[in-house]
């Protein structure tokens, strides 16, 4: 039986290796084995309030278990460097979280996404080099965390010229998001043009235009100075410009597309960009309901959501997640979380006790939960293509 | 936290499992865990249904001859076709050519399942059981 300490010990480890990730990086090898040691050696004083007691032991243990010279001398390692860039892209988003929406995300990034905020992989190779590395060593993970932190709210929003320069040099990241934010702006500029609605009839017209943009942006082919709203304003006259197009087919009597305008007035960003037709919840990607979690740049991350909607039945997604599978996930729940062994879930479910009838019902049982565990991530992958 | 039912709320012990509580709240959820044995059992129940699942989710499954390949039964069916084809030859060129297609069946062959049939068991499920129900246990 554990005393209180130790279970504390243990919680506060094993959340140290969730968010530092301690043991991919090699600083420890067995949470259990430590948070024991960290009980024994900082069991926690009188009058000592919980907080104090996590701040003198985390920091004492780190010092103990010389975080600071693992630090030093695993700089380099990519296990390492991963765990920072996790964590500054942690540290990003709460940045990002509590920070007015700058223009540039207006115009090149979903509602409820940011290009100002993002970071590419190469952009983190140079602040790591240039920024972080000159820190190294830290005291510990939270040291490192507060650096992160400083760094990103210093050095972000992204200034929009260099978003454009990265654009041009197509980078993925930000093309990416940029597409998903033209996807309401397809739908409200067929929908008032040429009256078609529906994903199924603009998302040729969307696929099109994005990549009629990137080729106009990557070929510099704006005119300089390039900056967010011309990419914004370019996007819509390519739109107008393919709906006027389909307009003419239809009606088989010339249209006038030489008076497109590839400067959007008020009266546009109005029609534009507050229609019912662009309205977020028409659109999931548009939706901040999952990215304020899920980061999909991170395996981890997006795993843990995929957990966290498996197991909430609040969750709005999880019915359709579990649809179809109700019994199975109940038995799946029962064998790892409630530690029922195949036999003990036959018996209970179906009062088979033993033979080979039982044996054969274990053997079924556990082939099916290892199909389920498969069918339930593809399904869960298939549900979120559509908010990345 | 919940104040009226003195319980972390769903939303709140999502965040603290995803890692995306500040500090400070993070705290307070840890302190909340450490006397709360109901909270700490939801708790628990994500990082188990984690664990289980991050064995299959997010690897690729390979692809079904790849597992025919991999699997015990190929490597004792091919095994069983390699002596048998041994013994086939020899017999062949020293001795009595009569009735050698029967000698090289393997006894008991045609009561068994195709083996291709194995196509989702892989070299742990084979060894499960094997261990659990015996070498005759059939699906």
């Amino acid at each position: 039986m554990k005393s209180r300490t130790e279970k504390a010990a243990l919680e506060l480890l094993t959340k140290e290796d969730e968010r530092y990730r301690l043991t991919r990086m090699g600083f420890i090898q067995d949470v259990s084995l430590e948070s024991a040691r960290l009980a024994s050696k900082f069991p926690r004083a009188d009058g000592e309030t919980f907080s104090e007691w996590k701040t003198r032991c985390l920091s004492g243990y780190y010092r103990d278990r010389g975080f600071k010279t693992f630090c030093g001398s695993h700089a380099g390692g990519s296990e390492f460097k991963e765990a920072v860039l996790r964590l500054f892209r942690m540290c990003l988003k709460a940045v990002s979280a509590t920070a007015e929406r700058t223009l540039t995300d207006r115009y090149l990034a979903p509602d409820n996404d940011t290009v100002s905020y993002a970071m590419p992989d190469s952009l983190f190779e140079d602040i790591y080099s240039r920024s972080l590395a000159p820190r190294i060593p830290f005291e510990s993970p939270s040291a490192m965390e507060s650096a992160c932190l400083g760094i990103a709210k210093e050095r972000f929003p992204e200034e929009e010229k260099e978003i454009i320069r990265r654009m041009q040099d197509n980078e993925r990241l930000y093309w990416e998001k940029f597409y998903i934010k033209l996807r309401p702006v397809t739908a409200a500029v067929c929908y008032q043009i040429s009256g078609i609605s529906g994903d199924s009839n603009t998302h040729d017209i969307w696929s099109d235009t994005c990549m009629s943009v990137n080729r106009a942006v990557v070929d510099r082919r704006l005119k300089e100075p390039v900056d967010a709203k011309a990419v914004i304003s370019y996007s819509v006259g390519v739109l107008k410009n393919k709906n006027k197009e389909l307009l003419r087919l239809k009606a088989r009597t010339p249209a006038d597309i030489d008076t497109l305008q590839y400067r959007l007035t008020e009266d546009d960003e109005e029609k534009y960009f507050n229609n019912p037709v662009t309205s977020p919840s028409n659109f999931p990607s548009q939706n901040a309901d999952l990215s304020t979690y899920i980061d999909f740049t991170d395996k981890d991350s997006v795993q843990g959501y995929f957990i966290v909607i498996l197991y909430n039945k609040e969750h709005p997604l999880h019915d359709g997640l579990i649809k179809g599978y109700e019994d199975k996930v109940e038995r799946m729940f029962e064998h790892y979380i409630d530690g029922l062994s195949y036999e003990e879930i036959v018996a209970r479910h179906y009062g088979i006790r033993e033979g080979k009838e039982a044996a054969r019902q274990c053997a079924r049982l556990r082939q099916e939960i290892k199909r389920l565990k498969k069918s339930l991530w593809d399904r869960f992958n298939k549900m979120t293509e559509q908010y990345r | 936290m919940n104040r009226h039912t003195d319980h972390i709320d769903t939303d709140t012990l999502a965040k603290y499992f995803l890692n995306c509580l500040p500090r400070e709240e993070e705290t307070a959820v840890q302190e909340h865990l450490c006397s709360c044995p109901e909270c700490s059992a939801r708790l628990e129940a994500l990082r188990k249904l984690r664990g289980a699942m991050s064995d299959d989710s997010g690897q690729r499954r390979p692809g079904v001859l790849f597992r025919v390949l991999r699997s015990g039964w190929t490597k004792a069916a091919a095994a069983v076709i390699i002596v048998a084809g041994i013994g086939f030859l020899t017999a062949r060129s020293v001795r009595d050519r009569s009735g050698i297609v029967e000698h090289s069946l393997n006894p008991g062959m045609e009561n068994k399942d195709n083996i291709l049939s194995v196509d989702t068991f892989d070299k742990a499920d084979s060894a499960y059981y094997k261990e659990k129900y015996g070498e005759d246990f059939k699906l």
